[in-house]
């Protein structure tokens, strides 16, 4: 495409974005308050501003893929989405079930705040309308000069939230917070891990868990539980611990101001990649990389390349990079220091206790997995800490309930 | 003595290596800078412009440029290219339908006499997430083993935990071109 090309289609795009900035609906950042939005997702067909553009980005590809509306070129199918969608029709399909409360975060909100609620509407899906898929099918197929009024009308409306709410968990730990359980063939040390489903699972855990546990924001005081009962069998290093979980909110919740008819109840695991600095290597371990080296001279074929792949054996087994995390996980759990979880202490059951969060991790992760056959997941770190919880299955009714 | 002495002075004395780091918009570049320089893990906005950094490892100073990635801000690359003596190319491994786009970009890059004898690390990004290409896929996708002439580095890494940056650092400490 010439640069002339280039420029004539940008202009043609820019008028057509022009005509749906004029829309009031667009005018504003259908996540927060900002005016002017000049960015897009464009397979969710939303305008948005530059720092919820920033959290979009975040959230992965899969979910969200911006777009600037000034300094990217589309393809056909995403400037069509948008006018079919925008911020309009948006409403029905991402916030069908926003609580009747809800307030938009101001331009001034705290980013983790707003990334938490934006982490809620897409990643987990929890305000979007029941028939979702249907719905948004409906709406991209219509002709764009008919969606300004839309044509579809919705069977829940905000006040019917939490009537409308599904009586088991639609999402399930794993899946909403995205950590490949299979192996990282970048990072992969040995070949072939034994019996590597178990292992995998236990990793993916870890992995969440040493998030949740050394995350700066403070999940639990915001999400504190109101309604979980766990009863989980926890081996501390400590010794044994039978924990019968009530844990009580205490201090104003930030989210309080968004959703003031509200009560924070629970954890409902929302998913944080923030594993913060822990992770951090000073001394860079050898056994994570993917060694693709191309060099003139030692370029002898095509497909010769990766036999330069540096594939550590199992002699470096303890340096890999499940053996890390698990060594994270620990050293998250006993540091204090800044990154450290801001727990607060609640009723008899010290909640700060990292085995009681692993056991609340495990027994949510097993229950909106919506499996009623209580599997003892057993996890354990380098400290030897160990958690078995069989998870009740009535632990979360709600997810949304629990999360609010 | 004055052998001795100049020895020891290379040894321990600090280089200096610009870098440009480039890729695809929402790739993980300004993520990846922020976690070598401050070692935080920020929520960052799309960058307009650039960031510029010096991050010291090891016994170099990296002088590294991030230059956003948005179709129009690519075009601004090649003002970046002068006395860049590495290239970081983010991917964002996740980012399946986009990774031709990367290639047509990285050769273009890699086609300009400007940065010919620049080395190049490329960093597949956002390996945690479920749907990632393996950097043993980007590095075929990219067809890098056609870049003769030209010492390359693929590595993945997650800028959110900071995995796999500092190894690929380390091959670029030792892959420098003897300039910087």
């Amino acid at each position: 495409m010439t640069s002339v090309q280039h420029k004539n289609l940008m202009a043609a795009q820019q008028k057509r974005f022009d005509a749906l900035f004029k829309r009031p609906e667009n005018r504003e950042c259908f996540d927060c308050l900002a005016r002017q939005p000049r960015w897009a997702s464009t397979n969710l067909g939303v305008f948005f501003c530059l720092r919820c553009a920033g959290i979009h980005r975040s959230l992965g590809v899969h979910i969200s893929k911006v777009k600037s509306t000034t300094m990217d070129l589309w393809e056909e199918h995403m400037v069509e989405c948008c006018e079919r969608i925008g911020n309009g029709n948006g409403k029905m399909l991402y916030e069908a079930r926003l609580p009747a409360s809800y307030r938009k975060p101001e331009s001034s909100t705290d980013t983790a705040i707003v990334e938490r609620i934006l982490r809620q509407k897409y990643e987990l899906k929890s305000f979007y309308a029941p028939e979702f898929e249907e719905l948004k099918e409906r709406m991209l197929s219509a002709s764009p000069h008919t969606s300004a009024p839309t044509p579809v009308t919705l069977t829940a409306t905000p006040t019917s939230f939490f009537g409308t709410v599904p009586a088991t968990p639609t999402f399930s730990v794993g899946g909403a917070s995205p950590r490949a359980s299979d192996d990282w063939t970048g990072f992969q040390s040995s070949p072939v891990t034994a019996g590597g489903l178990p292992q995998q699972h236990e990793t993916q855990r870890t992995q969440l868990l040493s998030r949740l546990i050394s995350t700066e924001v403070d999940v639990w005081g915001d999400f504190a539980t109101g309604g979980v009962t766990t009863s989980a069998p926890v081996t501390a290093s400590s010794g044994n611990q039978q924990s019968q979980q009530q844990q009580h909110h205490s201090g104003k919740p930030p989210l309080d101001d968004l959703f003031p008819s509200l009560h924070p109840t629970t954890v409902a695991s929302a998913p944080l990649r923030h594993p913060t600095a822990q992770h951090y290597h000073q001394q860079p371990s050898t056994s994570n990389v993917f060694h693709a080296q191309g060099m003139p001279a030692a370029a002898p074929a095509a497909h010769s390349h990766f036999d330069l792949f540096d594939i550590k054996g199992p002699s470096n087994a303890q340096h890999h990079p499940r053996a890390i995390h698990h060594t994270h996980l620990s050293a998250s759990a006993t540091t204090s220091g800044p990154q450290q979880l801001q727990l607060r202490p609640s009723g008899a059951v010290d909640s700060s206790s990292p085995a009681a969060i692993m056991a609340m991790f495990n027994n949510s992760g097993a229950a909106s997995k919506g499996s009623a056959t209580t599997q003892p997941t057993s996890f354990s770190t380098s400290g030897s800490r160990q958690v078995n919880a069989a998870p009740p299955a009535a632990a979360s009714s709600s997810a949304l309930h629990d999360f609010f | 003595m004055g052998n001795v002495l100049s020895w020891f002075d290379n040894m321990f004395q600090k280089k200096n290596a610009t870098i440009l780091m480039v890729g695809l918009d929402a790739a993980g570049k300004t993520t990846i800078l922020m976690k070598l320089k401050l070692n935080e893990t920020k929520e960052t906005v799309p960058t307009i412009g650039f960031n510029v950094e010096s991050v010291e490892y090891k016994n170099v100073k990296f002088h590294v440029w991030d230059v956003g990635g948005q179709e129009k801000l690519r075009q601004l690359w090649k003002h970046y290219y002068e006395g860049a003596n590495a290239i970081i190319f983010v991917i964002d491994s996740n980012d399946r339908d986009r990774i031709n786009i990367a290639k047509n970009e990285l050769d273009r890059l890699l086609s300009d006499p400007m940065l010919a004898g620049a080395t190049l690390l490329v960093l597949c990004n956002k390996q945690d997430l479920p749907h990632r290409l393996t950097p043993h896929q980007i590095a075929d996708s990219l067809q890098l083993q056609n870049a003769t002439g030209r010492k390359w580095y693929v590595q993945g890494c997650c800028a959110h935990s900071g995995e796999g940056l500092f190894e690929g650092l380390d091959w670029l400490c030792a892959h420098l071109p003897n300039s910087s």
